[in-house]
């Protein structure tokens, strides 16, 4: 699977990927995200990527800049029965970035509950993942920011919906600032923390 | 854990080869649920064999179903026959000279209840000559030195893959035009990685099969001409068609768990003419697995019986109080249990094509297929074509059209994850259209025209301007809301130089829909062969090899197509002319639809000769510009022929030379069976002498 990104005409931030000869074809071959970060390191978009289409993903993962081995490994692990190989791999030391905040995002689906939108406490960054098909646009305040992407066309289940927010969180993680993470329960918690640990996120 | 069916195709082969690899197969489930089925595919035995061979299979733990053929193989066939009858939800494909290591099958069980996205295949090791199956017996099964003596076979091509119900479902199993051998097994794997599912190749030994020694088995029969130009067809349809649905017009072994292909979801209110209609033109489709939801959003007129008098099996009626079309509309959804959804309103008519140009629209991965429509006035029958623009979020952020309501073709899983929007009355359909590009869900043309929309006073749009309009803008906020107004001025430029979709045929458009119209609106024939006993005044009476006919204009009503099915569109030249205007169908005596009538007679013997269904457009034209037989073969399966180019029979009349012209042909037919073909062709259409009788 080779992945791209960029923005679209509509300013949206993509990821398109491009299946292999073992790949699945991904029903949606897209990732759209009304907002655009602004900072993201290699590391953390090879993470996203990977997490948002991992159940089409068979054989190589090909991104656009050298990742570290430690992730590519982590990548591998976490695949199981399924041989990944993500490259291109970096091996000489690279950082790896930490943030400060922490967070919790939740997934909201706006024609199955009315708006839960979290209340603050201060302590923490309430991000609200919002569904593309109900919304438009994004929002940051103080303590909250709500995004609004198509992630929810490539999750079926609640493990599904773990690794998207996750996924989320590592696209928009260094912008934020983010360091740990709360994300809607799975019952790979501990996998996905240690693969995510390696983009310097901690996962709760 | 689910349970696996293994499948074993067979004919004619060694019984002692059979029993090991029924025997290994079993021991290989172990703590897994499961069963082995052996397919026979038409071994040349008399009853009295067959009933010992059964008894054998079973004997020996096994399944056995056999299917009864025209003497030549198809590997396809005798897999989905086999899956046909099987309880499993996990179908593993293989051979009747294939040993299963133990552990094999509990394996891919385990993997694939785990992972139903998954194809996992499965290794092939082959064993040198003196490890034959009476060796096997011999010496008995110690693995290690089987494996140590066997060679690898490079990857694909042996068949050998385990994949999920579902996945098998949504793919419509092996693909039964093969026949003879030969690539079956690579187009199976791209058609389900395309519908979704991704391919595995463990390299652990016990997904490694090995392959007993056996002389080559590939009979005489198989190296002659026609076998091995079966077999470049073969391998052409791995190479050029890019759908993954297959088995659309024809899948003779369906399993009857297997959902329907498409549920044509139709929401009512107080409408039962023209809902009579409209299930109608439905019923004829050249696609016939399809089932059709009818959600009565509380109508109090007659619609709950004149449906439920229907006697068809494939429609179902469900009522529910007035909740409004949205809401009708998800209720539809969730009734429905077909792959895709075709949307359809319940005063618009669908040209018999439709579903079967949808689905063979769907090229690479699922994507939401939409054709052109042409507007029609209910009083007075006037027609006008609209045309429609590619659908992506650039052009619909421009104006934020969609196209057609009543042409969408999407797959269902989809419609479920994005309903419409119940707190809309008006503009549901513009509004999920422009949803449905936020999800990032792609769209496709399916390059035809497919609807007849009823233009009438009752109809939505204009009793619910007001809110329509509303919700249209909001809609289009929407998608233009993250942009900056310099991205919109951009996006807005390059839409407006996107230009329309013009479907096939477009030249002759009003020939090809007006017969579909309304019996209130025009009058319809076509021409018939009838006894020349029943011959009127204006038939032509053919003199042929099989004795005296006449061929006339015969008037048909919907209710005559409808008892036509889907042969409606198919059975020859039908034509139409505006209620009481005098008949412009030609003259009956022009030789040309002499032949289109004839034409569609010898079809089927011509494919047979032609090697049986193709891709997409074949044809065979003579390099040194004499004139040549055209051969088109719609990739279900469907044809239409012509000669010396000539256009001839039934929906291809009009628009069979535009395509003649397109690029992308497969040559299927070898220049040196051209003679013969022609030969047959001319014996099949060409009749002895005209008499005319007037």
């Amino acid at each position: 699977m080779e992945a791209m990104t960029g923005t679209n005409l509509l300013d949206q931030f993509e990821i398109l990927v491009n299946p292999g000869a073992y790949d699945a074809h991904p029903p949606i071959p897209v990732f759209r995200m009304d907002y655009a970060p602004r900072v993201l390191s290699v590391d953390r978009l090879t993470v996203a990527v990977y997490l948002l289409f991992r159940p089409w993903i068979s054989g190589e993962l090909l991104v656009s800049k050298p990742m570290t081995p430690q992730l590519a490994e982590a990548i591998r692990q976490y695949s199981g029965f399924v041989d990944v190989a993500v490259r291109p791999i970096e091996l000489r030391a690279l950082p790896i970035i930490s943030g400060r905040n922490s967070a919790r995002a939740v997934v909201v689906d706006l024609l199955q509950s009315s708006a839960q939108f979290l209340g603050t406490d201060g302590s923490t960054i309430d991000l609200t993942l919002l569904r593309a098909d109900q919304a438009s646009g994004s929002l940051r305040t103080a303590q909250s920011a709500t995004l609004v992407s198509n992630g929810f066309m490539l999750a079926d289940g609640s493990e599904r919906e773990a690794e998207v927010a996750a996924a989320v969180c590592c696209l928009v993680g260094e912008d934020f600032d983010l360091g740990e993470v709360e994300i809607p329960p799975t019952s790979r918690i501990e996998d996905l923390s240690r693969l995510v640990r390696n983009v310097g996120i901690v996962l709760r | 854990m689910r349970k696996v069916s293994y499948i074993i195709p067979f004919k004619d082969w060694g019984l002692m080869r059979l029993q090991l690899a029924v025997k290994t197969a079993l021991s290989s489930l172990g703590s897994s649920p499961g069963e082995v089925i052996v397919s026979d595919f038409g071994s040349t035995l008399t009853e009295d064999e067959i009933a010992a061979f059964e008894a054998d299979v079973s004997g020996w733990g096994a399944r056995y179903v056999r299917t009864e053929t025209d003497g030549v193989w198809s590997r396809s066939q005798a897999l989905n026959a086999g899956i046909e009858v099987a309880e499993g939800e996990i179908f593993v494909a293989s051979d009747a000279d294939m040993l299963v290591p133990p552990g094999c099958l509990e394996r891919v069980s385990a993997e694939i209840t785990d992972d139903p996205g998954l194809v996992i295949f499965l290794s092939c090791l082959d064993l040198p000559p003196q490890w034959d199956d009476a060796a096997v017996v011999r010496e008995g099964i110690d693995w290690d030195v089987l494996r140590r003596v066997a060679r690898r076979r490079p990857r694909w091509g042996m068949g050998l893959n385990a994949v999920s119900r579902e996945h098998f479902d949504k793919i419509r199993g092996w693909d039964e035009r093969f026949r003879i051998y030969g690539a079956e097994d690579n187009d199976f794997s791209v058609r389900q990685r395309r519908a979704g599912a991704r391919v595995v190749w463990p390299e652990e030994d016990e997904f490694a099969l090995l392959h007993m020694w056996h002389p080559p088995s590939m009979p005489s029969a198989q190296q002659a001409p026609a076998a091995l130009l079966q077999v470049e067809w073969n391998k052409s349809v791995y190479r050029n068609d890019k759908t993954f649905v297959r088995n659309i017009l024809h899948w003779n072994h369906k399993p009857a768990a297997s959902p329907p292909l498409v549920s044509v979801v139709i929401s009512t209110f107080n409408r039962r003419r023209m809902l009579a209609e409209t299930i109608d033109s439905v019923l004829i489709q050249t696609m016939q697995d399809f089932e059709i939801i009818i959600v009565d959003d509380g109508s109090t007129d007659d619609t709950a019986e004149f449906v439920q008098s229907l006697s068809d099996r494939r429609i179902r009626y469900v009522r529910q109080d007035n909740a409004g079309i949205a809401a009708a509309r998800n209720r539809g959804t969730r009734e429905s249990r077909g792959l895709y959804i075709a949307v359809q309103d319940d005063d618009d008519l669908m040209l018999p094509h439709r579903l079967e140009s949808q689905l063979t629209a769907q090229e690479n991965s699922p994507s939401i297929s939409f054709g052109t429509f042409v507007n029609f006035q209910d009083d007075t029958g006037e027609m006008v074509h609209m045309g429609v623009k590619p659908m992506d979020l650039t052009t619909a952020s421009w104006k934020g059209g969609a196209p057609g309501h009543s042409t969408w073709m999407v797959p269902r899983e989809w419609m479920l994850k994005v309903p419409y929007d119940e707190t809309l009355t008006s503009g549901v359909d513009n509004d999920l259209a422009l949803r449905f590009l936020r999800a990032g869900m792609p769209w496709t043309f399916c390059g035809e025209i497919v609807l007849l929309r009823r233009m009438h006073r009752a109809q939505v749009t204009v009793t619910d301007t007001r809110n329509q309009l509303g919700s249209a803008s909001a809609a289009l906020n929407r998608i233009q809301f993250n942009a900056s107004p310099s991205s919109l001025t951009a996006s807005h430029e390059a839409a407006a130089a996107v230009k329309r979709h013009l479907p096939r045929g477009f030249a002759h458009w009003k020939e090809l829909v007006s017969p579909y119209l309304p019996d209130h609106l025009v009058d319809r024939w076509r021409l018939e062969w009838v006894p020349e006993s029943e011959a009127t005044w204006d038939d032509v009476v053919v003199e042929s090899a099989h004795g005296k006919a006449a061929l006339g204009v015969r008037r048909l009503t919907w209710a005559d197509l409808v008892a036509l099915g889907p042969e409606a569109s198919l059975a020859g030249p039908l034509v139409a002319g505006q209620k009481g205007e005098p008949l412009w169908f030609p003259d009956p005596a022009d030789v040309n639809h002499l032949f289109g009538q004839k034409a569609v007679e010898a079809s089927s013997d011509l494919l047979k000769e032609a090697g049986a269904g193709s891709v997409a457009v074949v044809r065979h034209a003579s390099d040194d510009g004499e004139s040549a037989h055209s051969i088109r073969l719609s990739r279900a399966g469907g044809a239409s022929l012509g000669l010396d180019s000539y256009p001839l029979s039934g929906r291809d009349l009009a628009w069979l030379p535009d395509w003649l012209h397109e690029p992308d042909v497969d040559v299927v037919v070898a220049r040196e069976d051209l003679d013969r073909l022609r030969e047959k062709w001319l014996k099949a259409v060409m009749p002895r002498r005209f008499s005319w009788r007037r």
